[in-house]
């Protein structure tokens, strides 16, 4: 990431802690753009066998953009809650136009590789047919329980661990703890009752 | 449970209360959830019923949303999106794009036509850029030699190249046909069909085996039958050509990878799973896991779906996965869909019994070398058996599968504190298997009653069962080889014999089940009481107590294999069940609390088991039960639990407890003699020495009026009161014992029975060391070096460890150099694990000072005075300031 691009994202995290409205806006491409290539990155990274990243990806990009020097405590939780938002955004575009795409070729499509007798693990159709649905869930469950939602948020999408979520929301641990848990049932049940969900680890 | 309506009205108004309640809840054990939430709500029954329904959705949700989002979605197609897809129309060399055919770890495939010659073609793009010129030279190299491939059953590789964007396409003969498995079933084709179709394509990769290519990647998928019944085979070495470095350059796959990458390991060989080196072998498994689900219907280690990848990798390179007769017979009688063959299912499963069996068990062998040595071989088998000519495949030895068992039931015990323990406990997981199969064998009855069948129908049961089990079953005496090949048999007939009576097949299987486990045949035990529980659930609801009792020896089942972690979830269900029950079975759910208490314990969730130990014991007090058999087994558990709480004085006294009941109860159980065991090693921990003395004495006697002098509790009792003898330093004494214990435990080849003859090897030669006969103790001693996951020093036995053992004799025999790095790396191990405080630690240390002062170096010696704190070989004197 270019020297230039990190000035950009300093400037506009400073600018929206004083109060910019366009801030946030300016600031989504940048970080959605540079995510991007990052999670890329981590997927090479893992198929060549350094499996299991420990540093979430929402921290490798806040240091390669963010001058860590100039940004406030506020700045940084802005930052990170915008870059998981915008990497569940990734993500959703990213199912989304894998689902369209496999619509359109559906009629002649001949499953070539691998397809799905009962026993083989979720495919990559249905793992993003789930995160659609999640996506979705999640949204509503916003609705009502903002603050848990923010928790999945940023670690499901921002991939950060228990800890930095307390930091950045400025709670205790235990109360992301109890958030989190509360989240995964509530939208465990939001989303059906189907035994085996993609979004399950292998 | 209405994903699309919107947030629901009581949600709005006590979406805070709501979540509070439900976060409060979740903390608790699942089992005091229902009665907390109906407490807090109150009359809020609007409340209390949204909590609850949430409730119902923990357990599923315990890893829901587990790995970061991006780990698992999407993958490496992630910023390739513009990229990903070539426009209809596009055109690649000569070929013209038509649309896409699917897509995939590799790549994807495209339908197109190749404009030159007008034939219709698969273009396969591939995502794997090779941008370095050697690797883009090897992959040319490499498909030049597929090209040259020309066999009726394989698709042909045209050619191929690059795209403006630099990622690479293949060319490929177009095939419009159904994958193998599909086509199979469409047709409802029989066994000998479907043999005639598997070995043309046999026929095909042996062709190119002989042109010394390796398909790697052989599966269903792969395989496509034209409408003209041919089938071809997709793909061949593409596998390799993606892969151009070779194995050599090749890490360990690591199975999570796998599973989402492009290879699919139900159909890869153990080795190709490990990552070494892939031969024409490797395709001959893969070839064995495409005949056994097109013989049965699913693959070898479908049991195991919904597994971690890295479990179901372990079990290809460990397990025996069940005959495909056994499923085929299963799925007869259990299924009613039109899956494979079901058409003829009980017919299809005699016809794979046998031969058919041993084919596929040969071609499915984890060591290449066991294997059919090429895939002709293969066919040939199975032409020979066509032909009703005997096959060369023979039915695994049980030696072979002995061997297997022993290794997966090592105790793999590492933590320091457990590893104190790993002798007390080693006794305890036997006394809880035994003592559930007690109590099983009175429920099969119980419930053979209960369920008033015919007398008829029960003599029938009988009758089977009877001539196959009535033999005396050896139980913990040992393994009587003869006897587990006709329970084999048994179980392959079970199917059949009683294809028409669900409920006593499921019974039949359960009564095997309850046998096997006697045999410490976890693997066995497990797939009849599975088989019984499939059937059953076709009989009754989810939450019949009928089903809790079957999940519940299939629990005890996985405790013969270790699988702790396993049960927690299906004790966990059997508690809610038992719960529930009106009129309350009591005594089945004291049973069930301590049982899942005793798994959690194993797996050193110390927590959870005391809350549900705690809960199993009140729950037998309330009811009466204080004087049951399963209030004994409960009480030992926690006593023992109660010892890794560091709590010696109530471990005594529940032990203390537990014996006397057992001794009034049951005194001729295996399990008896273990809990007067523990109960002295725990005597022994708290030095109430003369305690111990008595009640080792009480224990000879028990032994002898109940167990005999011959079995394997008996030595296990050698071994513990030896150790009194050896607090005494009455070394001749504990040499006597130890010999006759070993002898005793060698004659019953029982393999869990390891462990105790492992101590008894090693107190024996210690003991020989110290009495003055070293060269005697080094042959058992020496035995005992590679493996070193069982110290005894919950004995406080003052040798150490394994290896300081055997460094002690060679000391005692003066071969001074081969000591020294025993009783160096010994004494690092026990710093390591115990602390440099600890007595055994500074009896290691001063070792290696005599040892130096023996051998007259005086500048080592002095590194190692006792009393010292550590000190590195390099670092300064340790009693220097």
């Amino acid at each position: 990431m270019s020297t230039a691009s990190t000035h950009d994202v300093t400037r506009l995290l400073l600018a929206w802690n004083e109060g910019d409205p366009h801030a946030a806006e300016r600031l989504m491409p940048l970080v959605y753009e540079h995510l991007r290539g990052l999670a890329q990155e981590y997927m090479r990274r893992e198929r060549g066998g350094h499996t299991l990243q420990s540093t979430a990806l929402v921290h490798e990009a806040y240091l390669r953009l963010v001058d860590a020097k100039t940004v406030s405590w506020q700045g940084r939780a802005h930052f990170y809650s915008l870059a998981a938002r915008a990497m569940r955004r990734i993500l959703v575009d990213h199912a989304r136009h894998r689902i369209t795409l496999r619509r359109g070729g559906r009629q002649q499509r001949v499953p070539l590789e691998e397809a799905d007798g009962l026993e083989s693990p979720p495919t990559e159709e249905t793992k993003e047919d789930e995160l659609m649905a999640l996506d979705t869930a999640l949204e509503r469950f916003a609705q009502v329980h903002a603050r848990s939602a923010q928790v999945v948020e940023l670690r499901f999408f921002g991939g950060m661990e228990m800890r930095d979520i307390a930091d950045v929301l400025r709670v205790d641990p235990s109360t992301v703890d109890r958030d989190w848990k509360f989240a995964r049932v509530w939208l465990r049940r939001a989303m059906g009752s189907s035994q085996d969900l993609p979004l399950t680890p292998l | 449970m209405n994903p699309d309506s919107d947030v629901s009205p009581v949600e709005a108004a006590h979406a805070d209360r709501l979540h509070d309640l439900v976060a409060d809840a979740l903390d608790l054990p699942s089992g005091e959830r229902v009665a907390f939430l109906t407490r807090a709500c109150g009359d809020d029954a609007a409340l209390l019923a949204e909590a609850c329904a949430l409730m119902e959705y923990d357990q599923s949700a315990n890893t829901f949303l587990g790995r970061p989002a991006y780990m698992q979605v999407a993958g490496e197609h992630l910023g390739g999106i513009e990229a990903g897809s070539l426009a209809p129309g596009t055109m690649l060399g000569e070929n013209r794009l038509l649309s896409l055919l699917g897509e995939g770890g590799m790549g994807e495939v495209y339908l197109a036509e190749d404009t030159k010659l007008e034939r219709r073609v698969a273009v396969k793009l591939l995502k794997r850029r090779l941008d370095d010129a050697s690797l883009a030279r090897r992959f040319r190299h490499e498909r030049k030699v597929l090209a040259a491939l020309t066999h009726p059953n394989i698709a042909r590789l045209y050619g191929g190249g690059v795209t403006p964007e630099g990622r690479s396409y293949l060319v490929m003969e177009y095939i419009e046909g159904e994958r193998l498995d599909k086509f199979c079933e469409a047709r409802k084709l029989g066994v000998t069909e479907r043999l005639a179709l598997f070995r043309k394509v046999c026929a095909a990769v042996s062709y190119a085996h002989q042109n010394l290519v390796v398909h790697r990647d052989l599966k269903p998928a792969n395989i496509r039958v034209t409408p003209e019944g041919e089938p071809k085979l997709l793909d061949f070495g593409i596998a390799k050509l993606l892969d151009p470095e070779g194995d050599a350059a090749r890490p360990p796959l690591d199975p999570t990878a796998t599973l989402q990458g492009a290879m699919t390991p139900e159909y890869a060989s153990p080795e190709q799973l490990r990552g070494e080196t892939i031969t024409t072998s490797s395709d001959v498994y893969s070839l064995g896991v495409v005949l056994y689900e097109l013989l049965c219907g699913q693959r070898p280690f479908a049991h195991l779906k919904g597994r971690r990848p890295d479990e179901l990798a372990r079990a290809v390179c460990e397990e025996e996965p069940p005959r495909p007769s056994t499923v085929a017979g299963r799925k007869a009688t259990t299924t009613t869909t039109t899956t494979t063959l079901t058409t003829a299912t009980a017919a299809t499963s005699r016809q794979l019994a046998g031969d058919l069996d041993n084919v596929v068990a040969k071609a499915l062998s984890k060591e290449p070398a066991r294997r059919y040595p090429s895939v002709l071989a293969l066919s040939e088998d199975l032409r020979r058996h066509g032909e009703g000519l005997p096959v060369t495949a023979r039915k695994d030895t049980l030696g072979y599968r002995t061997g297997k068992f022993v290794r997966r039931n090592k105790f793999g015990v590492t933590a320091a504190v457990i590893v104190t323990l790993a002798l007390v406990f080693g006794l305890m997981a036997t006394a809880w298997q035994a003592h559930v199969a007690d109590q099983e064998r009175d429920h099969a009855r119980q419930e053979r009653d209960r369920a008033k069948v015919s007398q008829q129908q029960t003599e029938r049961l009988n009758h089977f069962l009877g001539t196959l089990l009535t033999s005396a079953d050896p139980g913990h005496m040992g393994k009587d080889v003869k006897f587990v090949q006709v329970l084999d048999a048994a179980g392959q007939a079970l199917d059949k014999e009683l294809a028409d009576e669900p409920a006593l097949r499921a019974q039949a299987h359960q009564s095997l089940g309850d046998t096997y486990e006697h045999l410490a045949l976890g693997k066995q035990a497990e797939e009849h009481h599975r088989a019984a529980l499939a059937i059953l659930h076709g009989l009754h609801g989810p939450d019949d107590p009928i089903i809790a009792q079957a999940e519940f020896k299939l629990a005890v089942a996985l405790t013969k294999q270790n699988r702790f972690a396993d049960t927690v979830p299906l004790l966990r269900h059997v508690v809610l069940v038992q719960r529930r029950q009106s009129p309350p079975d009591v005594l089945a759910l004291g049973q069930s609390l301590g049982f899942l208490g005793s798994c959690l314990s194993f797996m050193h969730r110390s927590a959870e088991a005391r809350i549900n130990l705690d809960e199993a014991l009140q729950v037998l007090r309330a009811s009466g039960n204080e004087t049951t058999k399963a209030y004994a087994t409960t009480v030992a558990t926690s006593g023992l639990l109660a010892l890794t709480e560091g709590n010696l004085e109530q471990a005594a006294d529940q032990l203390q407890q537990a014996v006397e009941l057992t001794r009034k109860l049951a005194p001729t159980s295996a399990n008896f003699v273990i809990m007067e065991n523990n109960l002295a090693l725990v005597l022994y921990r708290l030095n109430r020495l003369s305690e111990m003395e008595a009640l080792l004495q009480q224990e000879e006697e028990d032994c002898k009026k109940n167990v005999g002098q011959n079995s394997p509790p008996y030595a296990a009792y050698l071994i513990v009161s030896a150790s009194l003898d050896w607090s005494r330093g009455d070394y001749p004494v504990v040499v006597r014992k130890t010999r006759e214990a070993m002898a005793i435990l060698t004659a019953a080849n029982y393999p869990p029975h390891e462990d105790y003859l492992a101590s008894g090897r090693i107190f024996c030669g210690v003991a020989l060391t110290r009495s003055g006969h070293p060269e005697e103790a080094e042959p058992l001693l020496a035995l005992q070096t590679g493996e070193d996951n069982l110290d005894n020093s919950a004995l406080n036995l003052d040798y150490g460890n394994r290896k300081t053992a055997l460094g002690e004799c060679r000391f005692a025999l003066k071969r001074y150099a081969e000591a020294e790095p025993l009783l160096l790396d010994g004494y690092a191990d026990l710093e390591k694990r115990l602390g440099p405080k600890k007595a055994i630690t500074m009896a290691a240390r001063q070792r290696l000072h005599d040892l130096y002062t023996a051998w007259n170096k005086p500048e080592q010696a002095a590194r190692y005075t006792p009393g010292g704190a550590s000190a590195p070989p390099t670092v300064q004197p340790a009693d220097a300031p």
